[in-house]
């Protein structure tokens, strides 16, 4: 037999057991791909439902300075960004002191997350605590639920004229973010407000002296 | 040599004969676990509702439901014919996030495609649509979906239509002068089938009321519902519900029985059952509504003189109540036991709170009650107990079926009452809830009284003790920081819940006494009680603030959102809301989670944080 022949005759032969090889192993491997896809709609009902949570939180601006004149009424939002996670409403729980801190309203914010008509279920404010409850959600009960990045709240404060140190106004635990898909809060993470005084540097604030206490409407 | 040869040349011929077969069944059968893959992707559309009556003039809405489970919608495209004689398309709008993108109209018939050109997914169940229908003439009326075709991000083909490609929904248009029709026949695409049954058992106070609960579906548990009325009127979807039974999922077929007692001799009553799937896209079923008329009590002045043909056997029934008439709920042994007083034989049973002898020898009877320890107890009733009612201070009875022959039945009731235990002090409890029999007008929808016939006539209350300075002493009568707890029952007359309970351990001494019940918040009764061991004290009448429905972590004794996630939850019949939740989330206690329900836990907010004693 001649070599090339020969050379040709191997060729082919491994050519063809690769070929069976290869049918043989996928043959083996499909059923169990089909059947990680079947997983019935009761298996699937029976699932917890929780959902890693991923909302941030935050004040904008993140740092405010009063400047020269802290007692000015200032103004700062609230934010949410919720990173793609659908939810239906967000309960705030903040705390300031209130021996630097007064005149604090809450309210909803202009362009909000939860649309033009949100329904607030709490607004107060606790000047005795230095705590601040705030619950937004959606407008009804038959509404979708809202995704995105925007503002939710506006806070409005004043400081008292003989007290001039740095303070925050923080969020406690008890603030939650909530989807009707969910058991559990999905907020990730919330950031402080950070209210500096007399300094320099500090980031632009946004002044809004005209801005007066206004009582929500409780559902 | 050349044999050799030969023999190599023919072994290869066959290893290629062999293989190359071989590899293109394996191409086939990866085709074919592509096509299998590729079908298996479906989803499930639903017209909701899909069948309704109308009254001509009348206008409602009907949705287009999506299930897509994960898959992501990307298109979604169908064909409708309607009965243009009975009815009129006013709107159309997309709910989901899907957009109009292509829409064709001719006479009853329309085509709309819809888009997702959004970057919001559109998974889970959805409305995808909401058709604003108007009724014109009577008949029937219909709209057909058909020639459906979905796509979804990721999935090269065209989604199968699991519920079928075509739905129908089907709407009888009556007279605006002509009674609703009350009863509604499940369409093949509802996945829930009801049947009311004939009620049973029936006495002078007491039937059996029970209807079939089917479906074709088994995903969902299934939310089933007995309601009964005296009006004749009434359709089924306008009967309050009665009763409340979960029906598992992995059912596909049960029987809901419901023992109603308390009613009127000589009463007609109207009945049905009705199912919902609790998966948030079925609609409700109603089954038909049928009646049972009570039997009548026996006059005063019987006359036994015409007794044509009594029946050979008879039947004794009753029930164990707690000092307020409700059933008997305390952890204690009860027994009753029959003697026919012809025979001397006897039979006895344990059943508790409801009891029965049925089949039994004409003959008459002696009914005895089995002594409880700490308690007394004594016949309260004894419907045709017409021979010596009041035995053994009243723990005996005795039924006369020889000289009545007219009658094959008795119902005796027993009731328990705690004897107090001299070491031991009560209190009297009496609370009032907002949407039970009280009038929440002034707060938006409802009517003067709203729920009169609650459903849950048996309620638990918590207490919290706090001493005359508002400490919480409440360990000092559990032994633990658990609240004390009791049963309240239902009071008709006073639409109040009342109920005695123990204080357990709680020295003598001036107290603040904090009240909830399941979903309230604690509110602190007025005044102080002065307890003593041995005695009963008076709470007064303590109104309650609902709407505490989510009793997890710090949302306990306060309302917050997630008091009202869950409620949200409870009203589209979401996961996450527990059959337990449910009946909390009904805070009118009607079986309806509806407006009146968001009504009175906007109230709650209002008030916000319960009173508890400090700690």
């Amino acid at each position: 037999m001649p070599k090339k022949t020969t050379i040709l005759i191997v060729v082919l032969l491994l050519f063809t057991a690769g070929l069976v090889y290869i049918a043989v192993r996928t043959e083996q491997q499909n059923p169990n791909q089909i059947d990680e896809e079947t997983i019935s709609e009761e298996e699937l009902t029976d699932l917890v439902p929780t959902i890693n949570p991923q909302t941030q939180i935050s004040f904008s601006p993140s740092v405010i300075d009063t400047g020269t004149n802290p007692q000015i009424s200032q103004s700062v939002n609230v934010a949410a960004n919720t990173n793609g996670q659908t939810i239906s409403g967000i309960q705030l729980e903040l705390s300031y002191d209130p021996a630097v801190l007064t005149n604090i309203t809450i309210e909803p914010a202009e362009n909000n997350l939860f649309g033009p008509n949100p329904a607030v279920l709490i607004n107060s404010v606790d000047p005795n605590l230095g705590r601040i409850s705030f619950a937004i959600t959606l407008p009804s009960l038959d509404s979708d639920e809202v995704v995105g990045s925007s503002n939710i709240a506006t806070i409005t404060f004043s400081t008292l004229q003989n007290k001039v140190q740095n303070t925050q106004i923080t969020v406690l635990p008890k603030t939650t973010v909530r989807s009707l898909k969910s058991t559990n809060s999905l907020l990730q993470n919330a950031m402080p407000l950070n209210i500096n005084f007399s300094s320099p540097s500090a980031q632009q604030i946004i002044i809004s002296p005209t801005l007066t206490p206004s009582d929500s409407q409780p559902l | 040599m050349k044999y050799l040869k030969d023999k190599i040349v023919i072994a290869i011929i066959a290893i290629l004969l062999i293989g190359l077969p071989v590899l293109i069944w394996q191409i086939n059968q990866n085709q074919d676990v592509r096509q299998r893959a590729s079908t298996s992707e479906s989803i499930k559309v639903m017209i909701d509702p899909a069948t309704a009556v109308m009254q001509v003039g009348a206008e409602r809405e009907v949705n287009i439901v999506l299930d897509a489970g994960t898959k992501n919608i990307g298109s979604f495209e169908f064909e409708m014919d309607y009965t243009t004689a009975q009815l009129e398309i006013l709107g159309f709008e997309t709910k989901s996030g899907l957009n109009i993108i292509n829409e064709t109209s001719a006479n009853g018939n329309k085509k709309y495609t819809l888009a997702n050109i959004a970057s919001t997914p559109v998974a889970g169940v959805n409305t995808l649509a909401t058709l604003r229908i108007k009724a014109n003439a009577v008949g029937t009326g219909t709209i057909t979906l058909k020639n459906i075709k979905s796509t979804a991000t990721g999935i090269y083909d065209i989604l199968q239509i699991e519920s079928g490609s075509v739905l129908i929904g089907t709407y009888t248009i009556q007279s605006s002068t002509s009674t609703p029709t009350t009863t509604s026949i499940p369409s093949t695409q509802n996945p829930v089938a009801v049947q009311t049954l004939a009620a049973t058992e029936i006495t002078a106070t007491s039937a059996r009321l029970s209807g079939l609960i089917t479906t074709n579906q088994p995903s969902a548990d299934i939310n089933a519902q007995i309601g009964y009325t005296t009006n004749s009127a009434l359709g089924c979807n306008n009967i309050n519900s009665n009763y409340l039974k979960v029906v598992k999922k992995t059912t596909t077929s049960e029987t809901v029985s419901y023992n109603r007692t308390g009613l009127a001799p000589g009463t007609t009553y109207y009945y049905c059952i009705r199912g919902t799937v609790n998966d948030s896209i079925s609609p409700t079923i109603y089954g038909q509504v049928l009646s049972f008329t009570t039997l009548a009590l026996p006059s005063n002045t019987p006359t036994v003189t015409t007794s044509p043909s009594p029946s050979s056997t008879v039947r004794i029934s009753g029930m164990h109540a707690n000092s307020l008439g409700a059933p008997f709920s305390d952890n204690v042994a009860v027994g009753i036991q029959i003697t026919n007083l012809s025979t001397n034989q006897t039979q006895t049973t344990t059943a508790k709170p409801n009891w029965s002898f049925n089949d039994l020898p004409r003959a008459n009877y002696r009914v005895t009650v089995s002594p409880v320890s700490g308690y007394t107890i004594k016949s309260s009733i004894c419907n045709d107990c017409n021979f010596h009612p009041d035995y053994n201070n009243g723990t005996s009875v005795d039924i006369d079926f020889v000289n009545n022959p007219n009658y094959s039945f008795a119902n005796v009731y027993f009731q328990y009452t705690q004897i107090p235990n001299p070491n031991a002090a009560f209190i009297n409890v009496s609370v009032s809830l907002p949407g039970i029999a009280t009038n929440i007008a002034t707060a938006g929808q409802g009517t003067l009284y709203n729920n009169t016939d609650p459903i849950r006539k048996l309620r638990s209350v918590e207490i919290l003790i706090g001493d005359s300075n508002g400490g919480n002493v409440t360990g000092q009568a559990t032994g633990n920081s658990s609240p004390v707890t009791g049963n309240l029952s239902y009071d008709a007359s006073t639409y109040t819940y009342k109920g005695n309970v123990d204080l357990q351990n709680l020295p003598n001494g001036i107290y603040q006494i904090y009240l909830r019940l399941d979903n309230t918040l604690y509110k602190r009764a007025a005044g102080f009680v002065t307890v003593t061991k041995g005695q009963t004290a008076n709470v007064p009448l303590t109104a309650l603030i609902s709407g505490d429905i989510d009793k997890s972590g710090t949302s306990d004794n306060d309302m917050t959102l997630d008091d009202y996630t869950l409620f949200m939850a409870c009203y589209r019949e979401m996961a996450i809301c527990t059959p337990e939740a449910k009946l909390r989330a009904d805070l009118d206690d009607n079986g309806t989670i509806d407006t009146i329900d968001l009504n009175i836990m906007q109230r709650g907010f209002a008030i916000r944080e319960g009173d508890s004693p400090f700690n």
